[in-house]
């Protein structure tokens, strides 16, 4: 097992998490990234419901769960394109605790694939995503060939979302020559908002355990 | 080939108005590829042979845009930067997040660009 960048190997306990397991087939609907990036990004919402009198609380929990569907939809774009084979599932999951929020996907690639994604993560993390950003977008302009990646959503979710990023390499024992992928994002822009609501939620949990407590 | 100057598709709605020039972008663009954004790209360039002097783009009700999509309006920023005679206005929104994140790269790209984040 190989581990790059802000990968975190162990999701704490007391995370709520998510977790997809999904197979595909050659008429995947491109349309399900798209279900399932909205499904994370409103269940993270209606876990902490805001008063529309708080209007800063409002603005958090959009700014949050708008993140949540764009980072998630990216890493399921990149899987379901990337992934070389039907008979391993592709995983995508949501957690979230105190300190973070982390999403990630895990697919299988085909080695030399793997290959060239170990030597772009180098490059992600050696230089600054928002001159990477300007470089790759200034190259797709010089580039008239429709085939090719954007090669936008990782430098995204880096220079746009401000998130960290980390990935994990690990062999396939029943398919040589691939690897299974996590691409891990580890998000707190709008954490402010999160810890609150949490600290609110354990603060009146604490409450009820001192009244029963007297009880 | 013959450009189309409205082009909808499942969710989503792209096209010109001669009055106002102005390119609107609504609803959510997610597709898949550079190819699938080639109408789309289209249209961009078609309209840019107009020759329109001041463009707006309007995206105050496009609510999601993938990175392919991020791509294509880059592209065409850059043409416009290539092509000089026209000056760039991009309406967008404050209740749309990925707005105010992402469309600040555009200002890099063309820094005579007018980036309008309407409330």
């Amino acid at each position: 097992m190989t581990v790059y960048g802000d990968y975190l190997l162990a999701i704490p306990d007391r995370a709520t998490c998510l977790e997809f397991s999904f197979f595909i087939t050659p008429d995947f609907n491109w349309q399900a990234n798209n279900l399932l990036a909205q499904f994370m990004a409103d269940y993270f919402a209606n876990s902490f419901p805001t008063s529309a009198a708080d209007p800063l609380a409002c603005h958090f929990q959009s700014e949050v769960t708008d993140s949540i569907n764009y980072i998630t939809n990216e890493l399921l774009e990149n899987a379901v394109k990337f992934h070389c084979n039907r008979a391993f599932n592709i995983k995508c999951g949501l957690a979230f605790d105190q300190d973070e929020l982390i999403i990630y996907v895990a697919n299988v690639v085909n080695q030399v694939l793997g290959l060239q994604f170990q030597e772009r993560i180098d490059q992600l993390l050696k230089g600054d995503p928002g001159e990477l950003l300007i470089q790759q977008i200034e190259a797709n302009a010089l580039s008239n060939n429709n085939n090719l990646q954007s090669g936008l959503g990782l430098l995204t979710i880096m220079n746009d979302y401000q998130a960290r990023l980390g990935w994990k390499f690990e062999q396939v024992l029943t398919i040589p020559h691939s690897f299974m992928v996590t691409t891990m994002v580890r998000y707190s822009g709008m954490y402010p908002f999160l810890k609150k609501q949490l600290e609110l939620a354990e603060v009146s949990e604490s409450e009820n355990a001192l009244k029963m407590g007297a009880r | 080939m013959d450009t189309q100057i409205q082009i909808e598709g499942n969710g989503y709605k792209v096209w010109y108005q001669a009055e106002g020039q102005t390119v609107v972008c609504q609803g959510s663009l997610r597709l898949n590829s550079m190819q699938e954004y080639n109408p789309i790209s289209q249209l961009l360039t078609q309209v840019l042979e107009y020759h329109p002097g001041i463009l707006t783009l309007d995206l105050q009700e496009l609510a999601f845009l993938n990175s392919s999509g991020i791509n294509v309006l880059c592209k065409f920023v850059i043409a416009v930067r290539q092509q000089k005679d026209v000056s760039l206005v991009v309406q967008a929104s404050n209740k749309i997040p990925w707005q105010g994140k992402s469309l600040l790269n555009l200002q890099k790209l063309l820094p005579g660009l007018q980036l309008v984040l309407n409330d």
